[in-house]
């Protein structure tokens, strides 16, 4: 009976042992913490608010000049435009009406880039494209480290305040896919070869810029489409 | 409770195998990309995509044919050596199906079908393995 005891006790006690530790793990693990895409979710929404999302549009869709951004969630120069360079947008020509944007999400960088393009899609069915791409911009790690994957996109969407199971079956559709490849399809036909590369189509023409400019540099760029300049 | 350490072994078997075909599908559906075929609610899609359905980079599924394999084992061993794994591999399976089942409701809000019916397994496998701990040890073999 006395063995019986030891056994028992042994089961019990490496069983605890190994829960614990299957737990500190799957605490620990994934690329980054819940709290920053929660953190940066809110930024994100915030940065937008009050902007009518539409798609993959932001801004009034009366609006004369339309700026279409060729992005790669992974690209340190996109999450630099959106950071950086947004806000002066938005608040100098989409907010007033004058400017709607539109982003086209790439697979530019790696072969992670790819579940990036095809869940900004995917946020876009939800109207959300531009406060997905933001908060993942927010968190972005280095260029193809892993950091760009399922979990963190879900993670995102979640925050987000997205219907979960509409954006997991969005993601991994053939929609999503065929979008991302019309935006390839597009990115090469205008013979761009950087990310970001923006396009403003208005009353003035088309005019692109690669890389990222200045509030002034895309200030002219707007003139310009605006044919004012 | 009366039943013979037999015919435990037996249903414990029965138990792991069904667990090893549930942590199969999962693992295939996962390898292949697809998100799984969800029979009740709809958050199988969400739960697998969650950073819960890794644990070190190694996949749940994975965890659970590891684990319903091993009750298969013990369900084939005889002896206290095959009581003692038993009860350590259901301890295992239900500590951490107790966790993601938390998981899922306070932090993925979302319920997969083929999750729970992995911890109701759990459960069946635990409450065996128990009462296999406690059964009397056969009688020792007479033509030995």
């Amino acid at each position: 009976m006395g063995s019986r005891r030891n056994w028992i006790a042994a089961a019990v006690l490496s069983a605890l042992a190994v829960v614990g530790v299957l737990v500190g793990l799957s605490l620990g693990s994934g690329p980054s913490g819940t709290g920053d895409v929660t953190k940066a979710a809110r930024e994100a929404t915030a940065l937008f608010a009050g902007l009518p999302q539409r798609n993959a549009m932001l801004g009034q869709p009366s609006a004369p000049v339309t700026l279409t951004e060729y992005a790669d969630l992974q690209c340190p120069a996109c999450r630099e435009a959106a950071l950086e360079r947004l806000p002066h947008l938005l608040k100098r020509w989409v907010r007033p009406g004058t400017v709607r944007l539109v982003i086209r999400p790439l697979v530019f960088i790696g072969p992670d880039s790819e579940i990036g393009a095809l869940a900004t899609v995917a946020a876009g069915r939800q109207d959300s494209a531009w406060t997905l791409a933001d908060t993942l911009y927010r968190v972005q790690g280095q260029e193809n480290s892993g950091w760009l994957d399922r979990s963190v996109v879900s993670r995102a969407a979640q925050a987000l305040g997205l219907d979960s199971a509409a954006f997991a079956r969005a993601t991994a559709g053939r929609a999503a896919r065929a979008a991302v490849q019309a935006n390839q399809r597009g990115f090469m036909a205008i013979g761009a070869n950087s990310t970001p590369t923006f396009v403003a189509r208005g009353p003035g023409g088309l005019k692109g810029v690669e890389g990222v400019p200045t509030d002034a540099g895309f200030d002219d760029l707007v003139r310009r489409a605006l044919g004012r300049l | 409770v009366n039943v013979s350490e037999p015919t435990l072994r037996r249903w414990l078997a029965v138990v792991a195998l069904a667990g090893l075909a549930v942590a199969l599908y999962l693992t295939v559906d996962r390898a292949a990309g697809h998100a799984p075929a969800c029979p009740i609610g709809g958050g199988c899609e969400t739960v697998q995509a969650s950073r819960y359905a890794e644990v070190a980079g190694v996949p749940v599924a994975w965890l659970g044919l590891t684990g319903y394999a091993t009750l298969l084992v013990a369900a084939l061993l005889p002896g206290a050596l095959g009581r003692a794994l038993g009860l350590f591999a259901a301890l295992v399976g239900i500590g951490f199906s107790a966790w993601l089942t938390y998981a899922e409701v306070a932090l993925i809000h979302s319920l997969c079908a083929w999750c729970l019916a992995s911890a109701a397994l759990m459960t069946v496998a635990l409450v065996l393995t128990t009462l296999r701990a406690g059964a009397p040890e056969p009688a020792p073999s007479l033509s030995s």
